[in-house]
């Protein structure tokens, strides 16, 4: 659970933008993984698997609700105080203009630029054909950079 | 915004802690379901083995102990008498005969035959068939 539980925490909260919400998803995704007590050949079958399972759950919990304007909730706290004003500007921006993605589009944006996963993996774990993910991640990446450059201007 | 600095965001991002606080509430909730699930299961035991106790003892124990305790007291049991109810029997039809009835037998009279002697106060009676 260590070595998975960043990896799941963030994304969960990155898809959600919800703190307890996202904790919920990684406490239920790690709960499962004991439920199931199923063996994996390898940490990276492990990896996918926790992936799938936090992404479904969090996209489960988006269509129930809207999401929270609480994204900028996973901030540094060791950055110094001059660079991390103007980092934190855009970075605001970005996971702003994250918010209002579609949650597809946005599990997507997540798992393959943020967590640098391959778009096969990305594919595997959406349940969705490869040229899916980059059709989605095309649009997706279109969004944000209109957004971040009106809110630039 | 150029697709570099969009991509330099994206590692930043990446790059960034989870709150310490947050991972350990999950570990803590992780741990707490699953000792929840723990203690369901060893309940779900108990009780299953409980009712396999109780199959054991009162579904096979032999009948004679389950019967009805013998009175202790001295005192003679009385058994009310069965008084056995005459069965009520469909009438029987009489059988008619068409055989001429036999004639019985009539018992032989014994034969008596009196021999008288000189002597009047002597007289031989032989019996027979």
């Amino acid at each position: 659970m260590r070595a998975h539980g960043t990896r799941i925490m963030r994304t969960a909260l990155r898809i959600l933008g919800n703190r307890a919400d996202a904790e919920d998803v990684a406490q239920e995704t790690f709960l499962r993984l004991h439920r199931r007590g199923i063996q994996f050949e390898s940490d990276a079958s492990l990896a996918a698997w926790l992936y799938r399972v936090a992404v479904n759950l969090c996209l489960d919990r988006t269509r129930a609700r809207k999401p929270s304007a609480e994204l900028r909730d996973l901030r540094s706290p060791g950055i110094s105080a001059e660079s991390a004003a103007i980092r934190q500007q855009s970075r605001d921006i970005l996971l702003a203009a994250l918010e209002e993605l579609p949650a597809r589009e946005r599990a997507a944006v997540v798992l393959r630029e943020i967590e640098g996963l391959e778009t096969p993996e990305v594919a595997e774990i959406l349940g969705v054909a490869e040229a899916t993910v980059r059709s989605q991640i095309s649009k997706a990446v279109s969004k944000l950079r209109a957004r971040l450059a009106r809110k630039e201007v | 915004m150029s697709d570099d600095n969009l991509r330099e965001l994206f590692r930043e991002l990446r790059d960034e802690p989870v709150a310490a606080d947050s991972l350990a509430r999950v570990r803590a909730g992780v741990y707490r379901g699953i000792e929840a699930r723990r203690k369901r299961f060893f309940a779900f035991l108990a009780l299953a083995t409980a009712a396999m106790v109780f199959l054991a003892v009162f579904a096979l124990t032999p009948r004679q102990r389950l019967a009805a305790p013998r009175p202790t007291s001295p005192l003679p049991v009385t058994v009310p008498a069965i008084i056995e109810q005459p069965r009520e029997q469909a009438p029987v039809r009489p059988q008619i005969r068409s055989v001429a009835r036999r004639k019985k037998k009539q018992p032989e009279k014994p034969v008596l035959i009196r021999i008288e002697t000189d002597d009047p106060e002597v007289v031989i009676l032989l019996v027979g068939n």
